[in-house]
């Protein structure tokens, strides 16, 4: 019995150590940053503007790196948690000015459509003004009806 | 050995003394600081929270001495703050983005009401415009007294164009659908048309007149008892298209949309080069459009000239698709330009083709 269960978390150990570290990887702070900079890699609209994050996000991980490299797990952590946070800035700053785009075009749609509507208002205003003044030609052309003869009162 | 124990105490007292901060707690400072921060703490709280937090985290690692956990933990306060900052900036964009959708959305809303009234307002302006011509033309005037020979010609001429309008008009009124007074009219432009060919003496001017306003007001009868045309495209609306084709320059007259054509036929019943592809076009737009009826005009230069071309061209125009064609022979009653000038055939000569509107 006993021999079995040692088998058996031999096995599960063997397991875990073939196991692919990718899911943990991208658990982690370091993961989560690099993937948040891969997609970022990929935004070349932004390039600039996320600049400056983006490089800190790095150096923050270069850093943890080196740290780890030292056997320093705990400093090499606290630098991917720096890290990820930069990048995280790095991407809602991206989605920020992509925001601001979106509203200076709602803004400007907006003011479009408000000279419109005031363009056909004047329109409008001009048109019910020449119906007034056709109807008011034609109640002086066309004959009134004759007014119903009064009927008296039912006994 | 007093210089021994002198020492060792101030050994011992430079070990006891505080390690100085790392110049990121001071940048720390300023920045937590900052209005963005201020600002953030509204719009970002978590965010500012978080930072804060990362803050004291720092200040606890540097007062138990862990130097290097302490640099990083400062500088992970600076990044969250930073990242509250661009949170608050997000945030501040949709919330005003979501309020300028919202206004775009009722602009736009207002907007199509504002069209749809005024549609609505110009339909009702171009009808009433249209019953005031109606009533201005059945005013009885005053009866016309004779007048000098020249003057007698101008209104014999008159009279006719008078007459050959009045028949134009009643024949689109029977195209839209006959009204309860059509037989009446036509039958008033017939006795019109036997006296002006007798040459009276005293052109019958007023009768003329009164011959067209009859007529026009059968058309609007015919018009206002037609079929809604269910959303299809109005005179103006034909008049646009076909103008687009860039070939045909149609206009608008009290019958419809009116397009003129010139030299159509070369020998015989042959369409003369260039005048298939305007003919495809109107029989294209007229098929397309069946609530507009064609009504075909032949104005001769001289003579009373004979319906065979008009009544070809229906032909042609029936083949390409048009549903209801009818053929009416104007003559020479109507000349745009005086007959005898320079060009005055080539230009009086023309067929009409009327899409007849059902819409006032």
């Amino acid at each position: 019995m006993r021999v079995r269960s040692t088998r058996l978390w031999g096995l599960l150990l063997f397991a875990a150590l073939l196991a692919p570290p990718t899911a943990a990887r991208r658990d982690s702070d370091r993961g989560a940053a690099e993937a948040i900079l891969a997609e970022l890699g990929a935004d070349r609209r932004h390039a600039k503007l996320a600049a400056e994050p983006i490089a800190r996000a790095r150096d923050a991980l270069d850093r943890a790196r080196d740290a780890r490299g030292a056997a320093d797990a705990e400093h090499g952590a606290l630098l991917e948690a720096v890290g990820r946070q930069w990048a995280e800035a790095a991407r809602d700053l991206t989605r920020a000015a992509a925001a601001e785009q979106r509203l200076h075009d709602a803004e400007k749609k907006t003011s479009s459509a408000e000279e419109q509507l005031t363009r056909a208002r004047a329109v409008l205003e001009d048109t019910v003004l020449r119906r007034a003044r056709a109807q008011a030609q034609l109640d002086e052309l066309e004959p009134k009806p004759a007014a119903k003869p009064v009927t008296g009162a039912k006994p | 050995m007093r210089r021994c124990w002198v020492l060792a105490t101030g050994l011992g007292l430079a070990a006891c003394a505080s390690v100085p901060a790392p110049r990121i707690f001071s940048q720390l400072d300023g920045v937590s600081s900052a209005p963005a921060v201020a600002e953030a703490r509204k719009l970002a709280p978590a965010g500012v929270a978080r930072a804060e937090k990362l803050r004291q985290d720092a200040r606890r690692a540097h007062e138990s001495g862990r130097t290097a956990a302490a640099t990083a933990l400062a500088e992970h306060s600076l990044a969250a703050f930073e990242h509250a900052v661009v949170l608050a900036r997000l945030a501040r964009a949709e919330s005003r983005l979501a309020l300028a959708e919202h206004t775009l959305k009722e602009r736009e809303r207002e907007l199509a009401a504002v069209d749809e009234s005024q549609t609505r307002a110009a339909a009702d302006a171009e009808a009433l415009e249209l019953r005031v011509r109606v009533a201005r033309d059945a005013i009885a005037r005053l009866p016309s007294t004779p007048a000098g020979p020249d003057r007698e010609r101008a209104r014999l001429q008159a009279a006719r164009a008078l007459a050959s309008q009045a028949r134009l008009l009643c024949a689109a009124a029977g195209l839209l659908g006959s009204s309860d007074g059509l037989a009446a009219a036509v039958a008033k432009v017939d006795a019109l048309d036997t006296a002006l060919r007798g040459e009276p003496k005293v052109t019958p001017i007023d009768a003329a007149l009164q011959a067209r306003a009859s007529c026009l007001t059968e058309l609007t009868r015919s018009r206002r008892a037609a079929p809604a045309s269910g959303g299809e495209l109005d005179a103006d609306g034909l008049l646009a298209e076909l103008s687009r084709t860039g070939t045909l320059f149609p206009f608008r007259d009290d019958r419809g949309v009116v397009v003129t054509l010139r030299a159509v036929f070369g020998q015989g019943d042959a369409l003369a080069p260039g005048a298939s592809e305007r003919v495809e076009l109107l029989g294209r737009a007229a098929k397309a459009h069946p609530s507009f009826p064609l009504l075909i005009v032949v104005h001769t230069a001289r003579g009373a000239g004979s319906a065979k071309q008009g009544e070809r061209l229906a032909e042609l125009l029936k083949a390409a698709g048009a549903p209801r064609v009818k053929v009416e022979l104007a003559g020479a009653s109507q000349p745009l330009v005086e007959p005898g000038g320079p060009d005055a055939s080539a230009r009086n000569a023309r067929i009409e083709v009327v899409f007849v509107s059902s819409a006032p």
